[in-house]
Order: C-alpha cells, then structure tokens, then sequence
C-alpha cells in the first residue's frame, strides 16, 4: 500500500504538476488511506498516532528547519501515547528569530504595510501573524482530524545564533528575508537586482541579535506560551562545532561561531534552570554519533533524525509531559 | 631553528595519548628534518602551571618523603618559560578532573598522580595529607585567570597551543540542567579557553570538534578521556592546526595522505564515483570538488533491517583543506565502498608523489566535505 501510493503520487505529480493543490489533495487521500489502514502515518513535516479521540495530544515544533527532525518522535511514541496524536513542524528559519516571533504577537505590522514586501519576497499570508501564540493547530493537509491543543510546544535557538534581520526604515517592523541557510547572498534570495536595490532602499540590516537579547526574548515567549496557550516548553539548542572546520587559531577572530553558540547554549541551560523547562540537548545528541555526515551545524543526517526523534520522545515521556498509555 | 629549540608537552591524559604519545612528536619533527628537543613535563591545572613559571625553578625548602622529591620538583619547574620554546602544548582537562592541593602553612600547590593510591605509599600519601590541604576544581573565572597568569609569564605566548575538551558526557544526553554536570562544566570552560585564546593570542586545538567528527560513544571513555583511536584523530588534527599556525620548524601534519570514500551516513555503504573533477598533479584548495559519487539503494532510513529502497543519493565530494592529488586509483563509473581509498593527496609539489600502492599504513587522512546535490 505503500509503495503503491508513493507511485501514485509521483504519476500524480509528473501529470498535474508538483505542489498543485490537486496534487495536494491527492497526497492527503493517499495519507489518509494509510493512516486508515495502518493507525499512523509520518509525513515531511507532521507525524500522527491514532488513538482515541477522547484523549488528544498535540506537539507543536515553530521555527527552523533544525526542528524538522522533531517529527520521527512520532514514530517513537507510537506505542506509548494515549489517544489521538499529532507532531507538527510549522515554519522555517525565517520566522524563527525570538524578537520576529514577539513582534507577530506584540507589534504585528498593518497590513498596508506588508503588501509590497510580501509579494516581491512570495511570503505567505501569515508570516507575521503570531501562529505560535493560538492555542490549537491542525495538522497540515489534514485538517479532517480536528484541531489539537498545543499541549508541547518545541522552540529552538538555532535562528537566534545565526539569523540577520533587517528592519523597514519607515514602518519600523522586522523581516528576515529567508534565503537557503546562511550561504545565500541577498541577490539569491531576492532573486533579481531590482528587488535588491528595493530591499536595500527600505530594509536597515540589524545583523545578529545579541546573546542576552535573544534569552530575555525566550524568556517572555516561554512564559507567554504557558500563560497564553497553557502548553509545557521544550527548547533545543544546537551543535556547537563546525563540522569539517578545524577552527584553531582564534587570534584571528574575537567572535568565533563557536563561541557565540557556546555561549547561546550555556545561557539556555540557565534560563531552564530558572523558568523550569526541558532542553533538547542536540550539541550532545550529534556528538554521540559523529558530526562529519552533517553539511552545516544545524542540518542533521537521517541518522541524526532519528537520534533526535527518539531522545524527544523519551523526554516527553519521562517528563510527563505527553500522556502514556499506562498513566491515561 | 637553532640546535637548542624546544618543544614542551605537559602530558595531561588528553596531549599524553595524543601528540604527546612516545616517540610521535619526535617521529614527526625528524621527518621535516627539525632538531628541536622535545620535552614532557607532567599535565597539570593551569594554576599549577602558572605557579611552575612563577618559581623559575626556585623549589620551596620543606621535608619531603623520600622517593618523591623529583615529583615535587616538578611543580616548580617548567621550560614553558624558556626562551627556546618553539612550540609549548597545553590542556585545560586537567581543570576538571586533576587533585590539586594547598600547602597549609606556605599556601603553594601540588599535583600528585592521579594514580596516587597506586603510585604512592603510604608514608608518602599521609605527608600529603598532612601537610596539604585539597583544593575545589577551579570555576571557570578562576581558570581564566590562572591562563592569563600563564600567558603574562610565559616567554613566548604567541607559540602555545592549547586543547580545549569535549564537552560530550558518555553518562547519556540530558534534559535536565539543574546541576552543573560535567557537559555545562566542559562548556563553560572551552568557552573561556575561546575568549583568552582571542584575547591573548593562544591556539586552541579544538579536541571538542574532532571527537563530535568521529562520534563521542566511541571516543570518550570517561569525561574528557578518549580511546585510543579517537586520540590519533586528534593527534592528526592537533598537528595540522599546528601546521597551519606557521611556527618555523613546525611542519608536523602528514606530508602524504589518503582520499578515502566518505559516507553520509548509515545509510550509505556503497556507492559509485561518477566523475572525478581533478586528475594527477592538480592543485586543490579548500572547497574544490573532487569527485561525484552516487550511493544507489539506500537502505531505509527508518529501517535498517537490511531493507533496501530504490532511492539513490549524489553528492559531491569537496577539499576540505589545500593538496596536490598526486594519485587517483578507480575511474569514472567504478563502484566503491565507503573507507576505501581512491587516492593519494600529498601536502605540495615538492613531496615525492607515491603510487596508492605504496601508501604507507598509517597515513592519515585527507579532510573532505561533503555537498549534497
């Protein structure tokens, strides 16, 4: 059934195009199919459990890519979750950042405002809408299993270490531009010279936020999001080296990657000492294994995924924070 | 470098297995035709060592057991401090796992062995008892400053390296931080080791990184000590960051290496070079492509019970530093396995190009990257 589906969908794609909303559809049917058959499916970026439906779980990932690896906890948790189960990966390295993730929420820009940046950069209509602070989700394309409370909410620190943000000269609110990771020049983003030209007319470049900055933002958006949403916290760091780069010779740099993703993870393992909350300690979880499969820091092998998955539902699970069969 | 150039490694466990091994640093300063002397002086806490240049020598005047008394010379005695050093090689391990002990009357310290209970009798561990009072491990600021001790009374600061530690605990990944466990310790000290190193002008040979390459569950046997065949790994990137620092007589990293397959990861075994993008004699930099190679049939990601899909991964291999390919072994379209070798990549022009054949056991290996296309 399954290989069966996964042909079909690529025929569907050849024929109907890919990323159609037909196409769409027909991936949820097929999803659907199996989810029927077999009580789970795992898809790019959601994973569900089936169960009852009295019980409801939803673990909600918001922010970079380094969090799509959050999604194979799923597979992990199949046997041990009460109730229906949703893992959801929502948004990308853009809208990851603690201070853009506060302005959806605390100075949402209008509308007007948007209009033009929105279409020359092809964002979608909520990107600066506060997403993470509604209190339910539904699972992308599946919208047929109801909503889930966010009862977890997983957040990372990997956009804050790394991400440059830009703000409107005139309207004053942020935008980080995307772009494929941190190798992409705006040119490649922007993808033509005069929308450089327009973007350097009406964005001032912010560079990266500050390490004490970015924590005190944690700090709000994780209090936020137990008094707002009443979700528990998990937040992961990310790995500290450079895979593939000997990097030795620090006279030549007071402000080494290293060092300020070192000091990024010291400071969160302070900020859950004091606001109480679990960290998914990704540095270590990719060391135990070996870094040299990975591309960058935060771009994770399979393996890896599985690793990450797998010690993420462990957490959940010793830490009460997802219900188990035996305590449901 | 004169006749009288030295190179001086205090063996804590990590610089003691790796560099430090017996007769390596030696075996490797002979093959660039260096005559430096190669000194080893017992690892120690950084205070330690601060208080070993601070004495210049000057050993305090008390009664000590006998049979000890070169050992207690040594904590007051370094050539770190002399104005041959070439090359002075550093650890701040011993910040987390080294006794140190106070002098309850003269206040200065001692590091015994860390095998005390064995290498000591009785007589000497009740003087040490007696006469000493143990010191807590040191919290990060106060190894900042006994570093910045070290680095304002070393001759030659510019010409230490120093290896910070793997902040990876084979006690398991954690959640909960709510005490200072070894890896928030281990953080925090790298941490400080980057700043001074920034501020006063210190190498660090990033043991951190070269063991999360090769894996910490197989590298780290306990916190901050590493298995033998991850400590050769770090020996290898320990010379080439030596290398790469341009010290004079310090051409220590291997003249002729090997350009082995990489994996991606489990799922990868056997693959395909597709095509080579350099040939015989080229000059590669880092970030040059090598070669193209496919792995056909991945296993599953999420199953690797032996079950094969028909998904295909390409990817190109990249130079991770700077060579000239002195030889390629398999061709365009030739499958090959993961770890073997295709090639030999000699440091420049002027090292003899060896055929594959004749490539010595034991030859490291030629850094690569990988790119996903």
């Amino acid at each position: 059934m399954q290989k069966m589906g996964k042909r079909a969908l690529r025929e569907v794609g050849k024929r109907i195009g890919h990323k159609t909303r037909l196409e769409r559809e027909a991936r949820a049917f097929v999803n659907r199919r199996r989810f029927k058959n077999d009580g789970f499916m795992i898809l790019t970026d959601a994973c569900v459990i089936d169960g009852s439906r009295e019980h409801r779980t939803g673990i909600y990932a918001y922010g970079g890519c380094d969090l799509d690896a959050i999604v194979p906890a799923g597979r992990e948790l199949r046997r041990q979750v009460a109730g229906l189960t949703s893992v959801v990966h929502v948004g990308d390295i853009a809208i990851g950042r603690s201070d853009f993730i506060l302005q959806g929420l605390e100075s949402p820009p209008a509308a007007e405002h948007i209009a033009e940046v929105s279409e020359l950069l092809n964002l979608d209509d909520d990107h600066f809408a506060a997403r993470l602070f509604e209190p339910n989700f539904t699972v992308p394309n599946h919208g047929d299993l109801g909503e889930f409370a966010k009862n977890v909410v997983v957040l990372s620190i990997a956009p804050d270490m790394v991400r440059t943000m830009y703000r409107h000269r005139e309207h004053g609110y942020l935008l980080d531009p995307g772009g494929f990771w941190l190798g992409s020049d705006m040119a490649t983003v922007l993808g033509d010279l005069d929308k450089v030209k327009w973007f350097a007319a009406n964005f001032k470049k912010l560079g990266r936020i500050k390490v004490e900055d970015a924590l005190a933002n944690f700090e709000r958006i994780i209090s936020l999001l137990r008094t707002r949403v009443g979700a528990e916290v998990l937040v992961a760091n990310a790995l500290v080296v450079d895979p593939g780069i000997t990097t030795f010779d620090y006279r030549l740099s007071h402000s080494p990657h290293t060092s300020r993703r070192r000091e990024f993870v010291l400071g969160l393992i302070d900020l859950s000492r004091k606001l109480d909350f679990p960290v998914l300690d990704i540095d270590s979880l990719t060391k135990r294994d070996g870094v040299s499969g990975m591309g960058d820091f935060v771009h994770y092998t399979a393996d890896q995924r599985l690793t990450i998955g797998r010690h993420v539902a462990e957490t959940l699970v010793r830490t009460g924070m997802v219900p188990t069969r035996t305590h449901a | 470098m004169d006749h009288t150039a030295e190179v001086v490694l205090t063996q804590s466990a990590d610089i003691a297995h790796s560099i430090g091994a017996p007769g390596l640093m030696e075996a490797r300063l002979a093959a660039v035709g260096s005559e430096a002397a190669v000194v080893r002086e017992p690892g120690a806490r950084l205070d330690v060592i601060a208080q070993r240049l601070a004495a210049q020598g000057e050993i305090p005047t008390i009664d000590v057991p006998e049979g000890i008394a070169p050992w207690f010379a040594t904590q007051f005695t370094t050539q770190l401090g002399g104005p041959n050093l070439a090359l002075g090689v550093l650890s701040v391990r011993d910040e987390l796992v080294a006794r140190v002990w106070r002098h309850r009357t003269e206040g200065f310290l001692v590091q015994p062995p860390p095998n005390l209970e064995v290498a000591w009798n009785e007589t000497q561990r009740g003087w040490l008892e007696s006469s000493f009072e143990p010191t807590p491990a040191p919290s990060a600021d106060q190894s900042r400053e006994a570093l910045r001790s070290v680095a304002a009374l070393a001759a030659k600061p510019n010409v230490l390296v120093v290896f910070n530690v793997s902040t990876y605990d084979p006690g398991g990944v954690r959640h909960d931080f709510a005490h200072d466990v070894y890896t928030v310790l281990a953080h925090r000290l790298d941490l400080m080791l980057e700043r001074v190193a920034a501020d006063v002008g210190f190498a660090v040979i990033d043991v951190d990184r070269s063991v999360a390459e090769f894996g910490g569950a197989r590298a780290v046997t306990e916190p901050a000590t590493y298995a033998d065949e991850a400590s050769a790994v770090i020996a290898e990137d320990a010379f080439t960051a030596i290398d790469e620092l341009g010290l004079e007589g310090m051409s220590l990293s291997g003249d002729v290496m090997r350009l082995d397959v990489p994996a991606y990861d489990r799922r990868t075994t056997v693959g395909r070079i597709d095509a080579w993008h350099v040939a015989p004699g080229a000059d590669v930099e880092r970030g040059a492509p090598l070669f193209d190679l496919t792995f056909a049939n991945l296993v599953h990601r999420l199953d690797y019970a032996a079950r094969k899909t028909n998904r295909s991964m390409s990817l190109t291999v990249l130079a991770a530093g700077s060579g000239r390919i002195a030889a390629v072994a398999v061709g365009d379209g030739t499958e090959v396995a993961v770890g073997q070798t295709v090639g030999v990549v000699t440091k420049d022009a002027s090292v003899q190009s060896p055929d594959i054949t004749e490539l010595q056991e034991g030859a490291p290996p030629f850094r690569v990257g990988i790119r996903v296309k």
